[in-house]
C-alpha cells in the first residue's frame, strides 16, 4: 500500500508540472516548473524502488541515479536560464553572472 | 497488473507525451526545456519500468541517461548562448 501511495505522489507530481510547462506560455515560468521534477518526483519515485528492494546494489544504483537527478535538475535549469537571458538582451551574452 | 506498470504507464503518458510536445515546438530555448523535461521524465519511466519486469541489470541505462543528458543539455545551452 505504501509503494502505492509514494509511487503516486511521483507520479502525480512528475505529470502535472509536466502538463504545466506545456500549457504555460512563459518560458521562465517554464523553467520553474523543470525543477519539481527532478526535486520532489524523482526523489519519491526513487525511494519507492528503493523500499522495494532493501538493502543491496540495486537500491544503490537506484539512489545514485536519482542523486544524480536531483543535482543536474537545478544546474541545468539555471544554465537554460542563463541562455534565454542572454538571447533576449536580459544580461551580456559573454558574462559570467 | 502491479503499481510499477501502472506507474510507468502513467509516466509515459501523462509525462513523457506532453514533454516531446514541448521539445517539438516553439522557440529554441523552449525545445531546450523540452527536451531536458524528456531526459528527466525517461529516467524515471525506465527506473520504473526496470523495477515492473525484474531486470536489475538493466539499471546502467538509466544511470547513463542521466550523465549524458545533463551534458548534452548544457552542451546546447551554451551552443544557443552565442548562436543568433
Amino acid at each position: 500500500m505504501m509503494y502505492w501511495v509514494l509511487l503516486g505522489l511521483g507520479c502525480v507530481v512528475t505529470v502535472s508540472c509536466t502538463v504545466a510547462a506545456t500549457l504555460t506560455g512563459d518560458l521562465y515560468r517554464r523553467l520553474h516548473l523543470l525543477t519539481p521534477v527532478t526535486s520532489l518526483g524523482a526523489p519519491l519515485v526513487g525511494l519507492t524502488v528503493a523500499l522495494a528492494n532493501g538493502l543491496s546494489l540495486v537500491t544503490g544504483l537506484v539512489l545514485l541515479t536519482v542523486a544524480l537527478l536531483m543535482v543536474s535538475g537545478p544546474v541545468l535549469g539555471s544554465a537554460i536560464g542563463h541562455c534565454a537571458a542572454a538571447r533576449d538582451g536580459s544580461i551580456q551574452a559573454g558574462s559570467s553572472s | 497488473m502491479t503499481q510499477w506498470t501502472v506507474a510507468a504507464m502513467v509516466l509515459m503518458g501523462g509525462g513523457l507525451a506532453p514533454a516531446l510536445w514541448l521539445a517539438s515546438r516553439g522557440t529554441a530555448v523552449c525545445r531546450l526545456i523540452g527536451l531536458q523535461l524528456v531526459s528527466s521524465v525517461s529516467v524515471l519511466v525506465l527506473l520504473v519500468l526496470v523495477q515492473a519486469i525484474g531486470q536489475p541489470s538493466y539499471l546502467i541505462v538509466p544511470l547513463v541517461l542521466a550523465l549524458l543528458s545533463f551534458a548534452g543539455t548544457l552542451v546546447f545551452a551554451r551552443l544557443l548562448r552565442s548562436a543568433p
